[in-house]
């Protein structure tokens, strides 16, 4: 076979030693298409006739389910023709329900606007009269009362739906009759965000049922490794999973590119702009995906001087990420669709279905965090027929280094699993005030909300914030709930970061305690600014811009006390639970950091902050670390320790910055030495929760990243940490190796 | 068990801290109005101190004693519990209503007719047409005009209203004329006090009628949120059949707030199909001449009656909060005197636009 003159040039340029490059081919699949479906509505069929479109299988496996009332989830690959497994079973009953509505629901809404058009199309195409419209905050009030009385499938977002469930008298027409309700990009909804949403979608389905609606769910995700769970947790159906993707797939040349191979002090940047300046070169038109930002942006930098001799083509060059005003976005879209742009560095805004057509190739600027990322991004190369390139550039970090190391266990892998939390007491007392703002709850209503509504039915109700009435618990607050809970993130919310006045962002209490410290610098959009001060009583925290190359980084002692084990097992001297807990960070100081060098570090005396969260604890027998003559058992502890968080976005959905952990020679609750591995959001996300249950897997991650990095006594790549609080001493490779093979026995002890 | 529990615990003091009622308006510090911003209500350091002081004299002037041994009222039973009523005549001066006036004056209204502007109504005018009657001679007119003129004299007087409303403006002096089409029985007019401006309960609800010399006034609060139901229940009870419902900004808050707690309670709701909003007749009327347009400054300038101590609105949620942690009546005092004086200040209000538009 013929090699593309692209990838013989990648090789040369990049291709010493053998290791540092790995081409994985991935071979093209032909289109498989379904029959058009039987009882689809005439005027549907002749359309698609007329059109020239031939459903693929799961386009029609999902109108045949879907139309029968089963609730789905569609798991096929980016750009395999969602819109239109939508569409046909809602168009096909609406055009035969005259009282028919359809819900859609889009993450962002760019995408909704995208969207929009291809409904508005089908709907003009066939005379359906359906009025499908966008109803989201950039809605004009005035058009609002004619979209909820006329449009039967209107597109909106989370965030829409959480304040107009309280206005259900003005919409009791549209729920009453809402048969669809679709949720695409499910996977974004996980974490702290899956569990508002979680929630959202039962005072949604509560409402609706209200009204008499019971409305069939449609879904749309990447591949995830527990899609049955996630589903039933998101939206609290069964549903049935469609993964059988009948859309064509273009061959595929995916490469892995280890640039520390060939220097250890290389940099991402350069490397990843030498490579977006050949693909250039080589008129591929090519989408780069950059882990931050700022990165975008230097990266559009540098590769705009690496074309220095070309600016014409140079000048076909964007850079693209949230922030961006939307015609500026638009734009290059459009640019993008027609050709007239040859590269665009993004963040992973992008990532998203926003049509932008299929390019030539797919560049990554390190590995994007989880495996449905990395596909969802690979998608977006592929013309068809046509072979395209897709390229990783490693990062000097675990996961990354792991997986060039391994690129066939990469391409084994089952996708990680996406965790959702029904739990976190505060997220689901908030959802219970405003689901009391919305009807009357009452004890049918635990169908809903679960075991635990009743009890924080009860808390509320004597903290004054509901009131028992005949009806069920009343909303007695006097602020509106919908406000108080925010559905991104924090759970606590609270702290708004202002720089003269102008609102930069809001912060969770705990999050804006480890990063917006007096003195500490935050990055927001490729702006510096230094934290001036930081108003507890109030929740603002004043900054001002800086211009500097340094960054902080915190120093803290933490501590942690387990409040109540909610699930335990053991085996041969090690013992691990699963445990509501309360941790107690301090920040004793920062340190200024220029290119991960020291340049300085500052003494703090803050208050310490608590806050409530789910552990994973893991109790060790104190003669485990003594039987194996293991030299530091400190460094040990902490080794592990680091080691595991590392591992855990290798199978459960999260960055590392959403865990964190501590080790210690003695905690009084296990009466010995343990690790301890925490949710850092008040209340917990969900995320220990997943990996106490998937404790081997991960110590088996954990120990082949420790085992095969090539470091002699620890490095970035393997049990470094940048946010560890103690300046990632002492450390104990060798003794955290033989801990955590202790550990991956753990497997499959549920 | 769980009700120990450190989630439980933080959660509950949690939403408490953050529902609390002090974040819908904010005390500016030493009273400075260059610190008052926009947005969020203000309210001056030193008043709010007042307020506090008085709320505190209240609960120990009233401590210890129950709601109806400091307010005269009953309880009402209904199908869905009690609540509390407080009733009251007030003797006024009768309200001008003249329907055969304002017929007359409807009538010269050429407007009214379809099909007729402002130019062209001062061409016929010019031409001597003075009422719709005399467009009855007009071919052109005729068909339309009888209609209009069979539904001035004949129709009811919601369907009259509705259609100045629309044929002229919802301002328009017409629409007010209008009103005095209405059984005298048939007006409601209404105040309500609220734990927010949205999806919360609301606990008083304050109506009246005029029954020739006298305002007959009926107050109904929910001792409790239990007792909310009750509250609207009696209240619709109370009502008139097909009410003309005066308010002050009740269009846009009173009527649709009133409607949503029906809907949130599942009950059926028959109010609100005719409406004056006298805060929108206020603004166009006398708008321009005044500083605002808040009921206070309308008794102060143009019905000349001066209240005393007077809860602000922002602080109403807060005051009924701490009423229902401490079952103290003292701060429940000022805001049924203040939803007093307001219901009984529409009546006033509605009489001097009568008799300005006579």
């Amino acid at each position: 076979m013929t090699q593309p003159p692209i990838l013989t040039k990648i090789r040369e340029e990049c291709g010493t030693p053998e290791d540092a490059l790995s081409i994985h081919r991935i071979f093209g699949r032909e289109a498989r298409y379904a029959t058009i479906p039987d009882p689809l509505h005439p005027r549907l069929r002749s359309w698609l006739i007329n059109e020239g479109i031939r459903p693929y299988i799961h386009q029609a496996e999902a109108y045949e389910r879907a139309s029968a009332g089963e609730d789905i989830l569609l798991a096929t690959q980016t750009a395999s023709g969602k819109t239109l497994a939508f569409a046909l079973p809602i168009i096909d009953r609406l055009l035969s329900d005259p009282d028919g509505r359809a819900l859609l629901l889009y993450p962002t809404k760019a995408l909704a606007r995208d969207q929009l058009a291809a409904f508005q199309a089908i709907d003009r195409a066939i005379g359906a009269g359906l009025s499908p419209a966008v109803y989201d905050g950039d809605t004009p009030r005035d058009a609002r009362p004619g979209i909820r009385s006329g449009s039967r499938i209107i597109i909106s977002n989370m965030h829409e739906i959480h304040h107009i469930l309280s206005w259900r008298r003005q919409w009791a027409d549209f729920f009453s009759g809402t048969a669809f309700v679709v949720i695409d990009e499910a996977h974004r909804y996980r974490g702290v965000f899956g569990s508002h949403i979680a929630l959202l979608m039962r005072r949604l389905t509560r409402v609706l049922a209200y009204y008499d609606a019971s409305p069939v769910f449609i879904l749309a995700s990447a591949t995830l490794g527990n899609p049955e769970e996630f589903a039933e947790r998101l939206c609290g159906r069964r549903v049935r999973i469609i993964a059988e993707d009948g859309s064509p797939q273009s061959p595929k040349n995916i490469v892995f590119y280890n640039p520390y191979l060939r220097n250890p002090g290389a940099s991402l940047t350069s490397e990843v702009s030498r490579l977006l300046a050949i693909h250039m070169r080589y008129r591929h038109q090519t989408i780069c995906f950059s882990p931050s930002r700022r990165l975008a942006e230097v990266i559009t930098r540098r590769t705009r001087e690496e074309l220095a001799g070309d600016p014409a083509l140079a000048d076909r060059l964007r850079a693209y990420r949230a922030g961006y005003l939307a015609d500026e976005r638009r734009e290059i879209e459009a640019g993008l669709k027609s050709g007239v742009l040859q590269g665009v560095v993004s963040t992973n805004a992008l990532e998203l279905g926003v049509d932008i057509g299929t390019l030539d190739a797919v560049l990554m600027a390190g590995y994007p965090g989880a495996t449905i990322s990395f596909w969802q991004q690979a998608g977006r190369a592929g013309r068809s027929g046509d072979e395209s390139l897709v390229t990783m550039v490693a990062r000097y970090d675990p996961i990354d280094q792991y997986y060039m190391h391994h690129p066939d266990r990469f391409f084994a892998a089952t996708a990680e699993h996406a965790a959702v939390d029904m739990r976190n007491p505060i997220i689901l007392s908030g959802h219970l005030l405003c689901a009391a703002a919305e009807i009357p709850v009452g004890d049918g209503d635990i169908t809903y909300f679960g075991d635990e509504m009743m009890a924080h039915l009860r808390e509320l109700s004597d903290e004054g914030l509901l009131a028992w009435t005949r009806r069920g618990y009343v909303y007695a607050g006097a602020r509106r709930p919908a406000e108080a809970v925010t559905l991104t993130g924090s759970a606590s919310g609270g702290y708004r970061i202002m720089e003269k006045g102008r609102l930069i962002e809001t912060m969770d209490a705990a999050q804006a305690y480890r990063e917006a410290y007096p003195g500490a610098v935050l990055l927001h959009q490729d702006t510096s600014y230094i934290v001036r001060s930081v108003d507890r009583d109030d929740g603002v925290i004043r900054v001002d811009l800086l211009e500097a190359d340094y960054f902080t980084r915190p120093l803290t002692t933490t501590s942690v006390s387990v409040d109540r084990i909610l699930g335990s097992r053991s085996q041969s001297g090690l013992a691990i639970s699963f445990a509501e807990v309360t941790v107690t960070e301090a920040i004793t100081g920062y340190q200024l950091v220029r290119y991960d060098r020291i340049i300085g570090s500052e003494i703090l005396d803050l208050p310490a902050n608590s806050f409530p969260t789910q552990a994973l604890i893991l109790a060790i027998d104190p003669s485990l670390l003594e039987d194996h003559g293991i030299a530091d058992p400190d460094g040990t502890l902490h080794a592990a320790e680091h080691a595991l968080i590392a591992a855990m976005p290798g199978l459960v959905i999260c960055d590392r910055n959403d865990i964190g952990g501590i080790s210690t020679r003695y905690h009084p609750a296990v009466d010995g030495p343990a690790i301890i591995i925490y949710d850092g959001y008040t209340g917990g996300a969900g995320l220990a929760a997943k990996a106490y249950h998937l404790t081997g897997e991960i110590a088996d991650l954990a120990a082949t990243i420790v085992d095969e990095c090539r470091c002699y006594d620890g490095c970035p790549a393997c049990i470094f940490s940048p946010k560890c609080g103690n300046e990632n001493k002492p450390l104990d490779k060798e003794g955290s190796a033989v801990l955590l093979h202790s550990l991956r026995k753990m497997n499959e002890g549920r | 068990m769980a009700g120990t529990a450190g989630g439980f615990r933080t959660a509950r003091s949690l939403w408490r801290e953050r529902l609390d009622p002090r974040h819908e308006y904010r005390v500016i510090e030493h009273d400075n109005r260059f610190r008052a911003g926009i947005g969020r209500t203000g309210i001056f350091a030193s008043e709010f101190q007042r307020f506090e002081e008085e709320k505190e004299r209240l609960c120990d002037l009233h401590a210890g004693s129950d709601l109806g041994e400091i307010i005269a009222g009953d309880i009402i039973d209904t199908p869905e519990g009690e609540c509390f009523g407080i009733g009251e005549s007030v003797s006024c001066p009768p309200l001008p209503l003249d329907p055969d006036a304002a017929r007359a004056h409807l009538l010269r209204s050429l407007r009214l007719v379809p099909g007729i502007g402002p130019a062209h109504e001062r061409r016929l005018k010019q031409k001597g047409c003075r009422t719709i009657r005399d467009l009855l001679h007009i071919r052109r007119y005729r068909p339309s005009a009888e209609e209009t003129l069979s539904l001035i004299t004949d129709g009811d007087a919601g369907a009259v209203m509705a259609w100045a409303r629309s044929r002229l403006s919802p301002t328009h002096p017409e629409v007010i004329r209008s009103s005095a089409l209405f059984d005298p029985g048939r007006l409601v007019f209404l105040d309500i006090e609220t734990l927010g401006v949205f999806s919360r309960p609301v606990f008083l609800i304050g109506s009246a009628t005029v029954e020739g010399g006298s305002v007959r006034l009926r107050q109904f609060l929910a001792r409790d949120i239990d007792e909310e139901l009750p509250a609207l229940l009696a209240w619709q009870e109370s009502l008139p059949d097909d009410p003309l419902i005066l308010s002050y900004n009740g269009r846009c808050f009173d009527v649709p707030y009133l409607a949503d707690r029906c809907a949130y309670y599942g009950e059926e709701y028959a109010f609100g199909a005719h409406q004056l909003d006298l805060l929108h007749i206020t603004r166009r009327t006398l708008g321009r001449d005044l500083s605002d347009c808040r009921l206070a400054t309308i008794e102060e300038t143009v019905l000349g009656l001066k209240r005393g101590f007077d809860l602000p609105g922002a602080l109403v949620p807060g005051w009924y909060d701490t009423y229902r942690r401490s079952k103290n009546p003292g701060p429940l005092i000022p805001i049924i005197r203040h939803n007093r004086q307001d219901v009984l200040s529409l009546v006033d209000l509605h009489r001097r636009y009568l008799e300005m538009y006579r």
